[in-house]
């Protein structure tokens, strides 16, 4: 345990120390170096690497000192050192401060200790049930590595931008190893097309490409939606009556680094619409045979504060560059959490570059500290807490002493009551704390709804199996596990299996949303076991082998998510003549239907009672497709055919539409080139339930006609016409003054000249 | 429609503006520290700028790297592989207000792009091609124009060029003063190239060939060969036999005289290109398809130079 015998020691030097000697100390240091012991060759490197920042070499030649001494690098060597070379004013200064660090590091271990002994505790850390520590207690241990580390900080203002030519992994010249991840192993949406390179995730791997320009970039990384929007239409999905309400993410993105780093800073380059980003998470991943991931542990390394509430919209680009908490560990992928919803157009990201510091000082800085050791000791706290083990001891506990309060005498219902009010990871603490309440919190009909999005971070294949064995979740109605492990994780793909066959009868909605794990097994459950299933949200998760075909043996289906995924046409027609109640489908982005019209026409036929239709860039969609739909589903509320550039807009097939579907509220018409001044005058004259319409780069709409819709439709909110050829910036602009309710959005490209 | 267009090309390519020189050598030198073959390459080239922006102003004239006029250009290396690549974008795009370099360059650019970031297999240029189209086409505004296009991997390990060639820019192989390789032009008739086009939406009848029409071919180098890369504004001017002569004195594999000589080219090629008089390739061309025609081609010219060179264990 190095951190005992630290503080039995006496405490080594400190960084910050050596950061303050290194602003007092001059000429004198090779002296300095010399009475430490430090051989002259490594000075002259010293001096050499750092010819022009006399300080930094100070400092560097100090640090050095202290790697090399371990645990012997104490105060009275230093000060000897410095009397050595005459400065005794300074190693005066050494002695005294040796009794204020000594200090701060003995109340980090007794704060430390207390937490142990005092009973809330248990509260604190049990998020045991999860199997997983809490975020409570660690960064009261992290704080004083974080601040040693900033201290450690050379100024980098100064630093180049890198070029566009470097190297994924590169050492910087401020000693640093940077890198730039080399791929993005996974994430949620993106605005771009399956193997293109415009506009999609992958986007994000490798160098800056854009910045410093401000500009609407195809060579970006975009995500699907922004802004409020997507939460006011047909399709918007609920959340959970429990759900967490300090969840915000919207989307995110994986990133695989090259080489695994103890991450220092995290710069990201952010070239529209900026301040996306609300939260950073790092993990290790150590990648298995066949590429199967394990559970990982992520750490959080950023987070908003401001969170949700609207910020000031910045029109450039920006390197976003957090204060991050340093961890322990090294990480190898990190993942971004963004949440575009305050912003006021897609946001889009150009770059992420990683920066470590040099693997030697954050060794030392660590070891000062030893967090590593206290990690262990939290873990076996932990698992005496975790579960399942629990479970057993608690039954014993409870037989020989049995517990006498007065919270015992309220009714069951009421207790349900108030514990109801609970989220999923409060519920789990609680359920901690003693016999009586887990008892409650075990109770059935407060695991009637299970969202574990908001704490996808935790979710592990225990914790679901865990979730099983307990038989808490027998009556499940609504499980989301959306955003829950990361790769290949079988054992996880296995324990959602399984949980669902046990107690899958009564689900009625189940999100997997952006999972890589295989779900065939998951979905053969599905198929076999949950025969009211209602809802089914399978968006970008697309390790699936064949066994959409089995999903056809549902048939109560009402909403359907495949964005993403990769569903034949074969299977998607069986599914969707076998669900007639289908009010909500989203195929955009699925790549592997190449026949749409196919689709269009089992819509029309089967699903009448359609309300809300994604076909986002549904290539082989034609005017015929279309027209089946507008024919046959007139309760559509909300369609979106955007880059579904085979439609003939010729053939009048976007006025039918209007005349047919009077309800329409939400028309994307993305990047249909073709689409005329005359559609927009019937978009007025019939569609007058319209209230998000989006038009962008349409070639020949005019604004007369634009003006004309404004007037007619009352109840529109939302209006894109980014990219329009006839439409000027000051035209928007007018708009958007006289018609203060409707939100008109016009998108901004800088021309490459 | 398409007439139209081609009749626009024609006519740029006839007019002869005064000669706005903004001739310049870009440096693209890689190191590669293994025992295998690589390409040292230079490029030169100028542009034939229009009579008027000439006259207005030609201290205006910004230079835009990698870009000659209407021509753009393009090289990257990707682990043991070299990629070069031109284009030449039409010029009749000026007549619908359109700047014609826009295209060529992004698209060079845009296979720059996926070059640097790996997607790609030696063997297949033409996706290289396709993809960057792609790419062209999907950007929210879609970039009209259209240009011609070549493109040109070399497999550092197997020592194999990869090409895809979309119209009439070209490549030349030359071993021991001997063409040994060349790229096959494609043309739909005389002076009309087979091109990439991306038009406004009701401009049905622009001329437009699918990437995956360009013909590809592999051809298995040796140390020493000499690889020429051109826009058609170097064939069309300059005579093989004199191309042959220029290359013929090349002293070393060595970035400078690589350059010298890609310089001396492409400054031989644009005098021969205001040469009245001069019995031009196009010239030629041009009195088989029955049009009397004396003198040069006035266009952009654009030339990349590669010897194919080995480099030895202790460098």
């Amino acid at each position: 345990m190095a951190g005992q015998h630290e503080r039995e020691n006496g405490g080594t030097v400190s960084s910050e120390l050596l950061q303050m000697l290194s602003e007092c100390i001059t000429a004198e240091w090779l002296d300095i170096g010399r009475s430490l012991k430090i051989s002259d060759p490594e000075l002259h490197n010293i001096k050499s690497d750092y010819s022009d920042r006399r300080k930094e070499a100070i400092y560097q030649m100090l640090l050095s000192w202290k790697c090399k001494e371990g645990s012997e690098a104490t105060h009275e060597v230093l000060a000897k050192a410095l009397k050595a070379a005459k400065r005794v004013d300074l190693a005066e200064e050494v002695t005294k401060s040796k009794l204020g660090i000594t200090n701060s590091s003995s109340q980090n271990v007794d704060s430390q200790v207390s937490l142990g002994s005092n009973g809330k505790v248990t509260v604190n850390i049990s998020s045991a049930d999860l199997y997983i520590k809490s975020d409570q207690v660690r960064p009261v241990l992290v704080q004083p590595v974080q601040q040693v580390v900033t201290y450690q900080q050379p100024t980098t203002k100064k630093e180049s931008l890198p070029a566009k030519s470097k190297p994924t992994t590169w050492k910087g010249s401020d000693g640093c190893i940077h890198q730039y991840p080399v791929e993005v192993t996974s994430f949620s949406s993106h605005y771009g097309q399956e193997e293109c390179t415009a506009y999609i995730a992958s986007n994000l791997a490798g160098p800056s490409t854009i910045y410093p320009e401000y500009s609407d970039s195809s060579r970006s990384c975009v995500f699907r939606t922004y802004g409020p929007w997507w939460d006011m239409v047909p399709s918007a999905i609920s959340p959970f009556s429990n759900s967490s309400c300090n969840f915000y993410g919207m989307d995110f993105v994986d990133l695989k680094l090259e080489t695994p780093v103890i991450p220092w800073k995290i710069r990201i380059f952010e070239t529209y619409y900026p301040q996306g980003v609300i939260q950073i998470y790092g993990a290790m991943v150590s990648y298995q045979k066949g590429g199967i991931c394990p559970d990982v542990r992520w750490h959080k390394l950023w987070e908003d504060e401001v969170r949700e509430s609207i910020k000031e919209t910045i029109h450039e680009a920006i390197v976003f560059d957090p204060e991050i908490t340093i961890i322990s560990e090294s990480v190898n992928v990190i993942r971004l959490i963004i949440s575009s919803k305050s912003l006021e157009y897609y946001t889009e990201l150009d770059a992420v570059e990683i920066i470590e510091v040099e693997p030697d000082c954050s060794g030392t800085v660590l070891a000062c500290f030893c967090i590593v050791d206290l990690d262990i000791e939290y873990k076996k706290r932990l698992q005496r807490l975790s579960l399942g083990r629990r479970d057993t001891n608690s039954n014993e506990h409870s037989s020989r002493n049995p517990p006498v309060n007065y919270f015992q005498k309220l009714s069951e219902k009421l207790i349900l009551l108030i514990l109801s009010k609970l989220g999923f990871q409060d519920l789990c603490r609680v359920a901690q704390t003693c016999t009586l309440l887990k008892k409650h919190c075990y109770n059935p009909s407060l695991f009637q709804e299970v969202d574990m999005q908001p704490y996808w971070r935790l979710v592990t294949s225990e914790a679901l199996d865990s979730l099983r064995i307990t038989s808490r979740v027998c009556h499940l109605q609504k499980l989301s596990v959306s955003w829950c492990s990361y790769g290949n994780n079988v054992k996880f793909a296995a324990a959602l299996a399984s949980l669902i066959k046990e107690h899958g009868t009564d689900l009625r909605v189940l999100r997997i949303q952006g999972c890589s794990f295989t779900l065939d097994e998951t979905l053969l459950q599905v198929a076999a076991n949950c025969q009211y299933l209602e809802e089914l949200n399978l968006s970008s998760s697309r390790n699936v082998n064949n066994s959409y075909l089995c999903l056809s043996h549902l048939h109560s289906l009402t909403r359907l998510d495949m964005y993403r995924a990769c569903p034949v046409e074969g299977s998607m027609t069986e599914i969707l003549k076998a669900n007639p109640n289908l009010q909500h489908l989203n195929l955009g982005n699925t790549r592997t239907i190449t026949e749409f019209d196919r689709i269009a026409l089992t819509i029309g036929n089967h699903c009448k009672n359609i309300v809300s239709l994604n076909l986002w860039r549904a290539y082989s969609l034609s005017s015929n497709g279309l027209n089946y739909i507008s024919q046959n589903c007139i309760r559509l509320e909300e369609l979106d055919i955007g880059w579904c550039d085979n439609i003939d807009v010729q053939s009048d097939c976007f006025v039918t539409l209007v005349k047919s579907c009077s309800r329409l509220k939400k028309l994307f018409l993305t990047a249909i080139r073709h689409t005329r001044d005359k559609d927009i005058y019937a978009f007025a004259e019939y569609g007058k339930c319209l209230q998000f319409l989006d038009i962008m780069g349409a070639f020949y709409v005019h604004p007369s006609s634009i003006s004309n819709l404004l007037k007619c439709s009352r109840r529109l909110l939302y209006l894109d016409v980014s990219y329009c050829n006839q439409i000027s910036r000051q035209d928007a602009r007018f708009w958007q003054t006289l018609y203060t309710n409707v939100n008109i959005k016009r998108g901004y490209m800088k021309k490459d000249r | 429609m398409q007439s139209a267009l081609v009749y626009g090309r024609l006519i740029v390519r006839a007019l002869t503006g005064s000669v706005a020189y903004d001739a310049s050598a870009s440096l693209e030198y890689r190191e590669h520290r293994r025992r295998c073959l690589r390409l040292i390459t230079a490029s030169c080239g100028f542009s034939k700028d229009s009579a008027a922006a000439a006259a207005v102003n030609v201290a205006n004239q910004v230079f835009k790297r990698h870009t000659f006029g209407d021509d753009a250009c393009f090289v990257a290396k990707y682990k043991d592989r070299d990629v070069l690549g031109v284009a030449d974008g039409v010029g009749g795009w000026r007549d619908y207000g359109v700047d014609p370099s826009q295209f060529p360059s992004q698209l060079m650019k845009a296979c720059e792009r996926i070059v640097k970031s790996g997607k790609f297999v030696s063997d297949s240029p033409t996706a290289i091609l396709s993809g960057s189209y792609e790419e062209l086409m999907q950007n929210k505004t879609p970039l009209i124009g259209s240009s011609t296009a070549c493109i040109i991997v070399f497999d550092n390990v197997n020592h194999i060029l990869y090409s895809a060639n979309l119209g009439d820019s070209g490549f030349l192989v030359v071993r021991e003063g001997k063409v040994v390789h060349r790229s096959e032009e494609q043309q739909h008739y005389f002076n009309t190239p087979f091109q990439l086009s991306i038009a406004p939406p009701d401009l049905n009848s622009v001329l437009s060939d699918r990437p995956e029409s360009a013909s590809s071919a592999s051809f298995p180098v040796r140390e020493g060969d000499i690889i020429l890369m051109a826009t058609d504004g170097l064939f069309d001017n300059m005579p093989e036999g004199m191309i042959l002569s220029e290359l013929a004195k090349i002293k070393d594999a060595t970035f400078g005289s690589i350059q010298e000589a890609v310089n001396s080219i492409a400054e031989r090629a644009r005098d021969l290109a205001y040469d009245p008089t001069h019995m031009s390739p196009f010239a030629q061309h041009a009195r088989e398809n029955g049009m009397a025609f004396i003198g040069g081609k006035p266009d952009d010219i654009t030339v990349l130079l590669s010897t194919v060179y080995s480099e030895d264990d202790d460098t």
